[in-house]
């Protein structure tokens, strides 16, 4: 692959928010083979193929390099790698997408505030009913290594599907870790948000990766596409040459 | 699985000591090990799902399997040893294989003394020896001591609880202790108050503001959470010298022979009474001296050592290669909480254990 290889959200709002973040920046994403196709391009940058994919695909796409850059969630993008710095770098956060990863539990433990109070009441669970405390979650491993981080022991993972933050409700876990725009849905299920509990303030980036194969012709497109979104957002930043820097250290 | 002449020998030498061989499933439910361990061992775990949802997982080593199968009376509480492969999927970055050969014992109900920690000491490093292993160091603990030191030192019962569990985990108790003196976040004033009135007044309190609130309890009774508000209200912060006197044990680290003199000191130091500890670390060490096991001379006490092992709760020690301590040839310890632990209490069983890895075992003659 020597053009470079974009990769944009398919469908929703995650896609038209890029789109219209692509144009601002100087962008026309062009469809191929109609309306519902997979493949698109950018009006007079001949050296970019554009792939339509849904957000999950894209991360899972930049982080094993099937593609150079995406458009994806950081949330997204930081489930899916075990350790996202080492194969992918950010280069341009993009605005768009945003959405807190939280931990929330029942807005009737009116004793539980903090992380250490999940880790007390999650011990004293257990010695009183043998059980773990467990927690419902797509987000898996974002949640298994801020609770390391935390320190909270005694708890165990429910994978839940959809619907999250039913699950206290439904009695099939005690705490949610979900992401939240503006709290309202948590908050209409009786959940409280923890004052330690914010995982990860995410957004859409636009995430490049190290396991690719660059050509120069793909490194000078990258450039290009970050040189406009940066003079769209009025700052400039090291984050390209630091990435170039990573690709020749990797390479070496 | 054939044993290389090496791994036999080290096996011959644990034989001779540890009754009947074990032959544990390679297979086990994922929830032992996850009940036992914790979510944190999940990304180590090669685990899949069977068509009704229930989860297995390979043995990540012999002894949880072979103590779930005294746990469950399946094998009556005796002297074990075993080999055979178990599977651990490797950290990010290490070349480490999934499957490796372990070779081991566990030994069950001797009532846990002294003298059966020092005698399987001495056989998993007699094992090592016979099994190849060169150029390595021994570095032990007594987990029993920083459980004696907790106990002994003016921490609230919450405390103590706390810093019991993070003996174990990578927030550390040193961590926690920072975060403590900085003082924690506490709950809203008059949720607060709650924990300072009666048992009756406080459970009525708490119905009282979720009825405010407009919500339900969900997933814990208004009994619980009034009587945590009351733990909570009487849970004191540690002052820095009782926070200080801890982590400067966890930095306590010597030459086995100057060890006890050094533990001896700083428990006259700080006005400790961990005698009981104390006296079975020094029983423990003249035994040790007596059947003068290889790699022993050179030892080395380290106060955290058995940290990050779930259940270690007494002696434990560890052979590697120098500055490899990550990759340990033989690591053993006591664990006499084990099998109450996962008979829920019906069982209990005092035991000690050790595995050598086959692996590492001859990697000294390669380098």
């Amino acid at each position: 692959m020597t053009s470079l290889i974009l990769a944009v959200p398919s469908k929703g709002r995650l896609k038209e928010q890029a789109e219209t973040f692509f144009i601002a920046a100087g962008f026309r994403i062009e469809p191929l083979g109609g309306a519902r196709g997979y493949f698109a391009r950018i009006a007079g940058l001949p050296d970019v193929e554009v792939r339509l994919l849904s957000a999950g695909e894209i991360a899972s796409s930049v982080i094993a390099g099937d593609v150079h850059v995406g458009v994806s969630g950081e949330d997204l993008l930081r489930e899916q790698a075990g350790d996202l710095d080492r194969v992918v770098h950010l280069l341009a956060p993009l605005g768009f997408g945003r959405a807190d990863l939280v931990v929330a539990a029942p807005k009737s433990w009116l004793d539980v505030e903090t992380m250490a109070d999940v880790d007390d009441v999650a011990a004293r669970m257990e010695s009183s009913t043998g059980r773990k405390l467990r927690v419902a979650t797509k987000y898996v491993r974002s949640t298994r290594r801020f609770f390391t981080e935390e320190g909270v022991g005694h708890y165990r993972i429910v994978e839940s599907a959809g619907a999250t933050e039913g699950a206290p409700a439904a009695g099939v876990a005690e705490l949610v870790v979900d992401i939240t725009t503006t709290g309202a849905t948590l908050e209409s299920n009786g959940l409280k948000i923890l004052s330690d509990g914010v995982m990860l303030r995410s957004q859409a980036q636009l995430a490049a990766s190290l396991e690719a194969e660059w050509s120069p012709k793909a490194l000078a497109a990258v450039g290009i596409l970050v040189r406009g979104i940066e003079n769209r957002a009025g700052r400039q930043s090291d984050r390209l040459p630091r990435f170039i820097t990573s690709l020749n250290n990797t390479r070496a | 699985m054939i044993l290389s002449t090496q791994a036999a020998a080290a096996l011959a030498r644990i034989a001779r000591v540890s009754g009947v061989r074990a032959e544990p499933q390679t297979l086990m439910p994922a929830e032992v090990i996850l009940e036992l361990s914790g979510e944190v061992v999940r990304s180590r775990l090669c685990t899949f799902t069977d068509a009704s949802g229930k989860e297995h997982c390979l043995r990540p080593d012999l002894t949880t399997p072979i103590a779930q199968m005294v746990a469950s009376a399946e094998l009556p509480v005796a002297r074990y040893f075993g080999s055979g492969p178990v599977y651990r999927l490797p950290p990010r970055g290490s070349n480490d294989p999934v499957e490796h050969l372990q070779i081991g014992f566990e030994w069950f109900g001797n009532g846990g003394s002294p003298a059966e920690d020092a005698e399987a000491l001495a056989v998993a490093l007699e094992a090592a020896q016979a099994g190849g292993a060169t150029g390595a160091v021994v570095s032990f603990g007594d987990v029993a001591i920083y459980h004696a030191a907790l106990a002994g030192l003016h921490f609230s019962p919450q405390w103590r609880d706390r810093l019991r569990r993070a003996f174990s985990r990578r927030k550390g108790p040193r961590e926690l202790l920072e975060v403590a003196v900085g003082g924690q976040a506490d709950a809203a004033d008059d949720i607060a108050r709650l924990g300072a009135l009666s048992a009756a007044e406080a459970v009525a309190g708490v119905k009282a503001e979720l009825a405010r609130l407009g919500v339900e309890p969900v997933g814990r009774s208004v009994e619980d959470i009034a009587a945590r508000l009351r733990d909570k209200a009487a849970d004191i912060a540690p002052d820095a010298a009782v926070s200080q006197a801890l982590t400067s044990y966890l930095e306590l680290s010597a030459p086995m022979s100057a060890s006890l003199a050094m533990l001896q000191s700083f428990s006259r130091e700080h006005g400790l009474d961990i005698a009981a500890a104390l006296e079975a670390y020094s029983e423990r060490m003249t035994l040790i001296a007596k059947l003068k096991p290889p790699f022993w001379a050179d030892a080395v006490f380290s106060a955290e050592a058995g940290r990050r092992f779930e259940y270690y709760d007494g002696f434990v020690f560890q052979l590697s290669r120098e500055g490899e301590a990550d990759r340990p040839i033989v690591s053993g310890g006591r664990y006499d909480g084990l099998i109450s632990r996962l008979s829920a209490g019906a069982q209990t069983a005092s035991a000690i254990g050790a595995a050598l890895r086959a692996d590492r075992l001859g990697e000294g003659w390669k380098a």
